[in-house]
């Protein structure tokens, strides 16, 4: 009996057993996707449409979702070549939109975007915070800074840096961008220590001295920095998790070194699974030189999915949405256009090369995103690669495998209790 | 009197807030945090058909002496996300965002604010509050950079840009170019028009500046003039300052804050509104009170005996931060207080339960009702901002016994039969040939 057992560890051993989670970007990746969406697009602004697709994901089995966001209409840099009017660009605050949600699902993790460059890091903090009590533990951050200038037009308060580009599937950077990531790294620091702000039992409600709270118990972030500072405390109790689940997306060494100082996930994108080995060895090195103080980070993989029943009817649909995009469909991430199967071969692959999750892009957010539910999912199942969640709801730091997130204040206490 | 003729009364929901209103120590105060307590909150406020559910904005936790003050209830979630869940849970009812416009830049409000209209579907609004101090500053990117006197200058240049934002939103040219010695900004929305087009504003100052913004800008004032009398001067007031903007006196709203205490009886009721001012005047906040007007610490004092024999502290100091200060003249308030304690024999407790005193409504729910349609009849206010003392049933037992008392008086709705937060209130609405708000016409 334990020998069969070490048997079938060793062919399907746990640790290859990877979270799957799905970015939302209004109605798909591809930038035609509104013409196949329902409603002809205008469905990003019906909230119906969200619930719809935040449910399937939370009864898919889908461990979290994520929400991209962007301040202005301005065309991401690998949409240059996509003629401008075939792209539709409305969208809603993700952090509002995630809260809104998160009253509205029961497991699934809501992870909104928020720009480190323009939001208030003090805002950001407390609007995480206030997910995560919505969502009771199932709040995370997606910290992305802004190089778009017409964002920086759209606050009028700061110059905007060269736009990031992309020429010849290189990306070039502008020599602003060390200090967005330098911003990006405190923003999420300052997040951090508001988030600890509060210890678990700072509201003592203790009527024999008549104090609700215990002012010893609440602790200032007192955060003094480059590009901002901030007091703190929090005005927002901690959360359920304590520290919602950090997520950082990065295309070059600067972004994966903030991954590998400040988040919990990275998200990379891997071209193939040698691309992946080197990607995830040189963060694996940068966590080593910047002396990592969290977990080992979680790496992984962003895909672009297209999935129909054959990879003829993909190849075929994906033809169609380009030809409406009038210009040539580019992504940053590796396009897997083809069956579920297809994907889950080159996802087993990338685990083999090291990654820790998926994060999958749906091309079209309502037919991919049922695809991932219906034949992604319950396929990574049954090769063991991914593990149902059919347990009750549960935080998404649980979900994921993150140690509980034990308060700094509270251990500083403990450890001065043992050494007095 | 034929119904049609008479005033219609509007009411918020105020949910419980960060001050000694709210009584913690009352077994019945569960939580103002837990999203199952705004869940509650919203539902029986939209049971009892309210206009719109009211949310305070933190920035800061409150302070004393230089420490976070422990008395009070404390701790709130950030107002939008909060009000975004709601959303999710709610058909109807308003849903108004206390947002600070000297802090928030007003791309963000403009673009957030959106967001919760379209989440909601038309019913989202924003209480414009100005305060610039270092304070509250401290948490965000640019500290204090405004001084007092000019908070509503740029208050007046925020809202002014929200709504251009708004009005452009959708347009085959939305962008909206300003520039002036604090804002250069150039762009567009990345959102069509929201429901309403123009979520509602709501304004909470009391200054002439503050009554000349919210003649301009407001379609609510949440008033700080909750007496009959003076609020029908106030009323006055505010109304007559309209007319320069071209606005008819129904387009703003006046609602003051005010409590209830719910007895059989009216003796009943008063006994149990002694009972609930004693129990919001703790020892602790009873000290801190004093010690806000004396501007130094009283902790040693005991809170059942008499006042300080000595006069407030000169020059005036502000021993607390976070609050809004409404005692512009400590050395005679104090002495008037100690003047009225000696008269009376009150000690320090029944001082500050006495002159801090909430407008409250007391006696039995048909007494409260009628009381309520007065002032709103007889232009003391078009309706209330009503408050609890705690979380979440606050405000159960004013849905359960008041509202059937208002709905058979004939001044209140017995149904949600409009659909955006601008028709709750019959306020002025979004013309999308104008790309401005226009007087609702009234039928014929």
């Amino acid at each position: 009996m334990l020998a069969t057992a070490k048997a079938a560890s060793q062919t399907m051993p746990m640790s290859t057993s990877i979270p799957v989670a799905v970015a939302l970007n209004n109605a798909g990746w591809h930038p035609a996707a509104w013409n196949v969406a329902s409603d002809k697009g205008a469905s990003v602004l019906d909230p119906a449409w969200w619930t719809a697709l935040a449910q399937i994901a939370d009864r898919g089995n889908v461990d979290f979702v994520t929400f991209e966001d962007a301040l202005s209409r301005e065309p991401r840099p690998e949409h240059a070549a996509i003629a401008a009017h075939s792209l539709r660009t409305d969208r809603l605050d993700a952090v509002l939109l995630a809260n809104f949600l998160a009253a509205r699902t029961e497991r699934v993790g809501l992870i909104p975007t928020a720009s480190s460059t323009h939001t208030e890091p003090f805002h950001v903090a407390t609007a995480i915070q206030t997910l995560d009590h919505v969502s009771r533990g199932r709040a995370g951050l997606r910290t992305q800074v802004s190089a778009l200038p017409s964002e920086y037009r759209l606050i009028g308060r700061r110059r905007a840096p060269e736009p990031i580009r992309f020429e010849d599937g290189k990306v070039i950077l502008p020599t602003e961008i060390d200090a967005l990531f330098d911003e990006a790294r405190d923003a999420i620091e300052v997040a951090r220590r508001i988030w600890d702000s509060w210890e678990d039992d700072a509201i003592i409600r203790d009527v024999s001295t008549w104090r609700f709270l215990d002012a010893d118990k609440i602790h200032y972030a007192d955060f003094v920095g480059e590009h901002f500072s901030v007091k703190g405390s929090s005005i927002v109790p901690r959360s359920p998790q304590g520290q919602p689940v950090v997520t950082v997306l990065g295309h070059f060494p600067r972004a994966w070194e903030l991954g590998a100082t400040s988040a919990d996930v990275l998200f990379i994108t891997p071209q193939s699974p040698s691309d992946a080995v080197r990607i995830i060895s040189w963060t694996r090195q940068a966590e080593a030189d910047v002396a990592r103080a969290l977990q080992p980070l979680h790496i992984y993989a962003d895909l672009v999915v297209l999935l129909e029943d054959s990879g003829t009817a993909a190849e075929k649909e994906k033809a169609a949405l380009d030809r409406q995009a009038d210009g040539e469909w580019h992504s940053d991430a590796r396009l897997v256009v083809g069956t579920a199967s297809e994907l889950i071969e080159h996802i087993s692959l990338l685990v083999d090369a090291g990654i820790t999750g998926v994060r999958l892009r749906p091309a079209r957010s309502e037919q991919d995103l049922q695809r991932i539910v219906t034949d992604v999912i319950p396929g990574l199942e049954s090769a063991g690669k991914h593990n149902a969640t059919q347990a009750p709801p549960q935080t998404l730091r649980e979900r994921l495998g993150l140690p509980e997130a034990i308060n700094r204040y509270t251990i500083a206490t403990q450890k001065a209790e043992v050494l007095s | 009197m034929s119904t049609e003729n008479r005033r219609q009364v509007h009411l918020a929901a105020h949910f419980p807030g960060v001050n000694s209103t709210t009584i913690w120590s009352d077994p019945r105060h569960e939580s103002q945090i837990d999203f199952s307590a705004f869940r509650h909150f919203a539902e029986n406020a939209e049971r009892g058909f309210f206009d719109y559910l009211f949310l305070a904005e933190g920035l800061r936790l409150r302070e004393q002496k230089g420490r976070i003050f422990e008395a009070d209830v404390a701790g709130r979630p950030n107002t939008l996300a909060v009000l975004a869940a709601v959303a999710a849970v709610t058909e109807h009812i308003g849903l108004v965002a206390t947002l600070n416009s000297t802090i928030n830049e007003p791309y963000e409000l403009a673009r957030q604010l959106s967001t919760l209209d379209y989440l909601s579907g038309g019913r989202a609004g924003w209480n414009v509050v100005t305060s610039p101090d270092a304070f509250h500053g401290a948490n965000f990117r640019r500290g204090q950079f405004l001084d007092f006197d000019k908070r509503y200058q740029y208050a007046d240049e925020v809202v002014a840009l929200v709504k251009k934002f708004w009005a452009a939103a959708g347009q085959d040219d939305a962008t909206v170019r300003y520039q002036d010695e604090y804002f250069d900004i150039d762009g567009e929305l990345n959102l069509g028009q929201s429901p309403q087009g123009f979520p509602l504003i709501v304004q909470a100052g009391d200054s002439a500046d503050g009554r000349d913004f919210a003649a301009k800008n407001a379609d609510v004032i949440f008033s700080a003039h909750p007496g009959f009398d003076e609020g029908q001067e106030f009323y006055r007031d505010v109304k007559s300052r309209l007319a320069q903007w071209g606005r008819s006196e129904d387009s703003l709203k006046i609602l003051p804050a005010a409590t209830f205490v719910i007895g059989d009886n009216k003796a009943d009721a008063e006994e149990k509104a002694h009972e609930i001012s004693l129990a919001q005047t703790s020892p602790a906040v009873a000290i801190s009170f004093l010690e806000r007007v004396w501007g130094t610490d009283l902790s040693g004092l005991d809170p059942d005996g008499p006042l300080p024999d000595f006069d407030p502290v000169e020059p005036n100091v502000d021993i607390a931060a976070g609050r809004v200060r409404h005692i512009l003249d400590p050395i005679q308030t104090g002495r008037e207080w100690k003047e009225l304690a000696e008269t009376r024999g009150l000690s320090i407790r029944q001082l500050v339960a006495t002159v801090g005193a909430r407008q409250a409504f007391v006696g039995t729910p048909t007494e409260i009702a009628q009381e309520i349609n007065r002032y709103v009849q007889e232009r003391a206010s078009d309706g209330f901002v009503i408050v609890g003392t705690h979380s979440p049933h606050g405000l159960d037992e004013f849905t359960e016994k008041i509202i059937p008392e208002l709905q058979t008086i004939g001044t209140y709705r017995d149904s949600y039969d409009t659909n955006s937060l601008r028709e709750h209130l019959g306020v002025r609405r979004f013309n999308t040939a104008t790309r401005d708000l226009a007087e609702v016409p009234v039928p014929a």
